[in-house]
């Protein structure tokens, strides 16, 4: 397993996946939802590039597919959730963290509150 | 629910479009998460979200397909990365990341369309009809208009006349063939005779039919360079003294007569009560002479072709000149030949002489159709213009679109975006937006021309003929097209991406910009003047032919046609009877006031110029005899079609017997009698023997057209000569018209069951008829010129409104400093007007200068006429007020405090 740090920079929709699993596993449409309202509407994903990404997260072990399933969704079984797993959460941790230090930085504060803004 | 299941089973389908391990993953959740956002839409019965859906959907599907097929490809060439950055592997692998970005791209374009839907509308209306309107108006106009002659190398082919003085007419059969045999110049050539009318009967034709038949020379075929659609044309030689029963039929009259039926070919038909065997159907192009029906071989006795039957001049000659022999040497050669007969035949010579003969040379092209080089010229002008207009719209609207957008490519920019990157997306866009313009131009065109000539006249000749004009609807696809693309681009184009950054915000840049983007409104303005100046002229023109007076009155009065045959009316008698017996048997119809026979009626394309001689008067004429149209008409003929008699009385049945009677009309009066009246005097045609005593003078009657003054006009009486292929027509009190032609079209049946009527019509359609073509003019004028008064006051409202919300802080400022509303309305309309009045005062320039090249197609209106001009600024500036006053409205209607606040 790779340190976290090896996997940042993360691409910016797939830090919003992450972030949209961070408090409770999700289904694909969940996820659309969440980053949407989370964005305010900035960031629509359509769902081919949705699966794209999830795929890419599985791949790399960040996210992984739950068995557990809602009683209300019982009856499909085609309706599956997603959740963050553990290397998931410490690179969405890291990832935030690295955002973190890049916006306190001087030069960024003083780039954004100048002109142009 | 169905278009629910069917929604999903494209989709479904749609997905296949994924690799299949992608598909096996994801497939059946990504067709849940479809089921679900449909499902909340559907509840919400929000059916324009609905289909929004749907399209984006499929849309979106269709890249990210392609991003997984090409990342699926990349995956399997390359080791598996351990790691998912993905800005590192794209570096490692540029063709796809190429192709994913411009996806990328193309996503964004077509989100970025729908965010900003009134100006991509707008750009791709504009599109749409400059080339959609465009190139329909060019396709039909060039077809009816300006067809090109289905014949080989139609620029060699010339028509020979004689000529009297000025007074073209045709030929005998001696001149045909001195010119056929003398000839250097000329490659081959035919003798036609035209128009006859004969009644078609027998084979699958029940009823006789009337049909219009043209003798023509054996070479006739071979000079034009025609080929059959069926069969072998080839006619005995014109030298052959028996006629062989042969023809020739078009490919109208095999359609509609014998349902085209190519066992025709071989079969007999009869024309007036003789057999013909019919040897070939010509292509369905070839309409020459104008709508024959049937060619017969045409060929001459002995006796017809001896000197002394060179006053019987009753042929049309077409030859094929040599390779590179120009028109004038033709007719050189023509006056050489003709000279040379006035020696040969020296009974002739002094007539010959004395009345200025000579040959006359055309081309068939210019003779068929008139003068093509200026009226395309004018066409092609016109579309160039209104294309002009349409691309200084798209223009506009796209660099204020731009340059709205300026903050956010701005930021993308910052973000780190590349000048090349963000030049891309611009292109990408620009791209969609033209092809999607494009397109609708297409289908619009294509919508057209299906259901557009519904509206056109249909008595617009070839109309059916109309196929879209692939070089100019290409030609406007990729200026359009180009237009959008580079105006799109146009603020990116300039510069590094830091001095894109400058150039998008500084005040300086957008200064300029607006600038030239006035100066393209007032482009917009001078052009659409100068078609409207085009349009308005041709209407007035047309206006003025239009309350012309014909010098006969149409209401009421309806005509017809027939021809008897020889075979049952044989002479004058017989004719002269049955003639007598139809014009009672008509007038006894109910309401029909009067009837009358007659050679021809006013405006229906015949013509007969003739020279004739005053008794008594001979030694005035110096080679240059009074000529005039010759018309025979029958007893009534002037009280029936309304035509005034100033002086003496009408022909009536005494012509038959008495004396020898002419009628003049009041042009040939003044002309040839001035200041004396011409009643009493005599004049002769071709012999002093023969004498004919003018016993009235009636007013002037439009013969040609309405817009040609014609010529002075002699009338003989058809109790004289009663003539075999007729008109006749019925004055009448009956306002329903079509029960009258009921009731003319039986009486004619019970009187003669051989002899069909046709051009059964009202007199007033055929005035209508007359001015089909003006009419086109304008409607063609207008149809652009409307186009294009329309785009310039988009582009004018586009500009004005842009100025206004980019101003909305100044106005704001200037209301709060005390501005009222009315200042604010005087300011903006100032603007639009100041532009409008600068495009005006260019435009009416152009115009003086431009619309010369209309005066050929004027009639009795100066191509300068100053009241149309003014009328036309008046326009302009009308509807100028009306799309300057829209954001004047506006911007008077800001909320001071609001406004200040945008920035």
């Amino acid at each position: 397993m790779k340190a976290p740090e090896n996997h940042t920079p993360l691409k910016p929709v797939d830090f919003l996946i992450l972030l949209a699993l961070t408090e409770e596993e999700r289904h694909g449409y969940g996820i659309l939802r969440d980053i949407e309202q989370t964005t305010s509407g900035e960031v629509t994903l359509d769902a081919g590039n949705l699966y794209r990404s999830i795929r890419r997260l599985m791949t790399a072990g960040l996210v992984e597919r739950s068995e557990r399933r809602r009683a209300a969704d019982a009856d499909d079984e085609r309706r599956r959730y997603y959740r963050l797993s553990k290397q998931g959460a410490m690179v969405a941790t890291a990832e935030a963290r690295r955002l973190n230090v890049l916006l306190r930085l001087d030069r960024t504060q003083r780039l954004l509150e100048g002109p142009g803004s | 629910m169905r278009s629910r299941a069917l929604a999903e089973r494209c989709y479904r389908l749609c997905l296949r479009l994924y690799p299949k391990e992608f598909r096996d993953l994801f497939g059946g959740e990504l067709m849940e998460l479809f089921r679900d956002r449909r499902r909340k839409l559907v509840r919400e019965q929000d059916t324009r979200a609905l289909l929004w859906l749907n399209l984006r959907t499929f849309l979106e599907l269709l890249t990210s397909s392609l991003a997984e097929r090409a990342s699926s490809a990349r995956r399997s060439w390359l080791p598996a990365p351990d790691h998912i950055s993905s800005s590192r592997h794209q570096t490692s692998s540029k063709g796809t990341s190429m192709l994913s970005s411009t996806l990328q791209d193309l996503r964004y374009a077509l989100k970025s369309v729908a965010s900003r839907p009134t100006s991509a509308i707008a750009v791709l209306l504009t599109l749409a009809v400059g080339i959609g309107a465009n190139s329909t108006f060019f396709s039909v106009v060039d077809t009816v208009l300006l067809r090109p002659l289905p014949f080989d190398e139609p620029d060699r082919l010339v028509t020979l006349y004689s000529r009297y003085g000025d007074t073209v007419t045709s030929l005998s059969p001696p001149d045909y063939v001195d010119r056929r045999d003398l000839s250097e110049t000329l490659e081959a050539s035919a003798a036609i005779q035209t128009p006859l009318s004969y009644n078609l009967g027998g084979l699958q034709t029940q009823a006789a039919r009337k049909v219009t038949v043209s003798k023509v020379t054996s070479a006739f075929f071979e000079v034009l360079g025609v080929n059959p659609a069926l069969g072998n044309p080839v006619f005995p030689h014109e030298a052959s003294a028996e006629a062989a029963n042969v023809a020739v039929i078009s490919h109208e009259l095999w359609v509609s007569e014998y349902d085209a039926d190519p066992k025709l070919l071989g079969t007999e038909l009869t024309l007036h009560g003789e057999k013909y065997t019919v040897l070939a159907v010509m292509e369905s192009a070839f309409d020459f002479p104008r709508s024959t029906d049937i060619w017969l071989p045409l060929t001459f006795t002995a006796d017809q072709l001896a000197d002394s039957f060179r006053g019987n001049e009753y042929l049309r000659m077409v030859a094929r000149a040599k390779e590179g022999v120009a028109l004038e040497t033709v007719q050189a050669e023509m006056e050489t030949i003709a000279a040379g007969v006035i020696e040969q035949v020296p009974a002739r010579a002094e007539y010959l002489s004395a009345s200025g003969w000579g040959a006359s040379t055309g081309s068939l092209e210019e003779e068929l159709v008139g003068n093509v080089r200026t009226a395309l010229l004018v066409l092609l002008a016109t579309v160039a213009l209104v294309l002009l207009i349409a691309c200084f719209n798209v223009a506009n609207i796209l660099m204020a679109r731009t340059a709205e957008r300026s903050g956010e490519l701005a930021l993308r920019s910052s973000l780190g975006a590349s000048r090349g990157r963000l030049l891309r997306q611009l292109f990408t866009e620009n791209c969609a937006l033209a092809l999607l313009g494009c397109g609708l131009g297409l289908a619009l065109a294509h919508f057209a021309l299906a259901y557009g000539p519904v509206w056109i006249p249909h008595d617009v000749p070839r109309l059916d003929q109309v196929r879209l004009d692939l070089r100019v609807t290409l030609f406007t696809m990729l200026v359009g097209g180009f237009c959008a693309i580079t105006f799109g681009m146009m603020p990116a184009l300039k510069g590094s991406s830091a001095a894109l950054r400058n150039v998008m915000q500084s005040a300086n840049a957008s200064r300029k910009q607006s600038q030239l983007r006035s100066l393209l409104v007032v482009g917009q303005v001078a052009v659409a003047l100068i078609l409207l100046v085009g349009a308005g002229l041709l209407g007035k023109s047309f206006d003025t032919l239009m309350s012309t007076e014909p010098g006969f009155d149409s209401d009421g009065r309806v005509t017809l046609r027939a021809t008897l045959p020889d075979v049952d009316y044989a002479d004058d008698d017989a004719r002269r009877t049955f003639q007598r017996v139809l014009t009672e048997s008509f007038s006894s119809i109910p309401q029909v006031e009067s009837t009358a026979i007659s050679g021809r009626v006013p405006l229906d394309g015949r013509q007969s110029t003739g020279t004739f001689h005053i008794v008594g008067n001979e030694d005035q004429e110096q080679g240059r005899p009074p000529s005039g149209e010759t018309t025979i008409v029958g007893s009534g003929f002037f009280r029936t079609m309304g035509i005034t008699v100033e002086e003496g009385r009408e022909f009536d049945q005494r012509d038959a017997t008495g004396p020898n009677t002419a009628i003049v009309d009041r042009w040939a009066a003044d002309r040839y009698w001035p200041g004396e009246s011409p009643v009493g005097r005599s004049i002769y045609f071709s012999s002093a023997d023969r004498s004919y005593e003018v016993i009235a003078v009636v007013g002037h009657v439009k013969q040609l057209s309405l817009s040609e003054e014609g010529k002075p006009q002699v009338y003989l009486s058809a109790e004289l000569f009663p003539p075999s292929d007729f008109a006749i027509t019925v004055h009448s009190n009956e306002t329903n018209t079509a029960a009258l032609m009921v009731s003319i079209r039986e009486q004619l049946r019970r009187l003669a069951p051989g002899v069909p009527p046709y051009r059964l019509r009202t007199l007033r359609s055929t005035l209508r008829d007359s001015v089909v073509m003006p009419r086109f003019h304008v409607a063609v004028m207008a149809s652009f010129s409307t186009l294009a008064l329309l785009l310039a006051a988009i582009g004018l409202y586009g500009l004005l409104s842009h100025s206004v919300s980019q101003r909305t802080a100044e106005i704001g400022t200037r209301m709060a400093l005390g501005a009222t509303r009315i200042n604010i309305v005087q300011k903006v309309l100032r603007e639009g007007l100041l532009l409008t009045i600068v495009g005006c005062a260019l435009g009416v320039t152009g115009a003086l200068i431009l619309t010369r090249f209309l005066s050929g197609l004027l009639f009795q209106v100066s191509s300068n006429d100053p009241s149309t001009f003014v009328l036309v600024v008046v326009v302009l500036l009308t509807v100028a007020t009306l799309a300057a006053f829209l954001p004047a409205r506006r911007a008077a209607t800001l909320d001071p405090m609001r406004a200040i606040r945008v920035r």
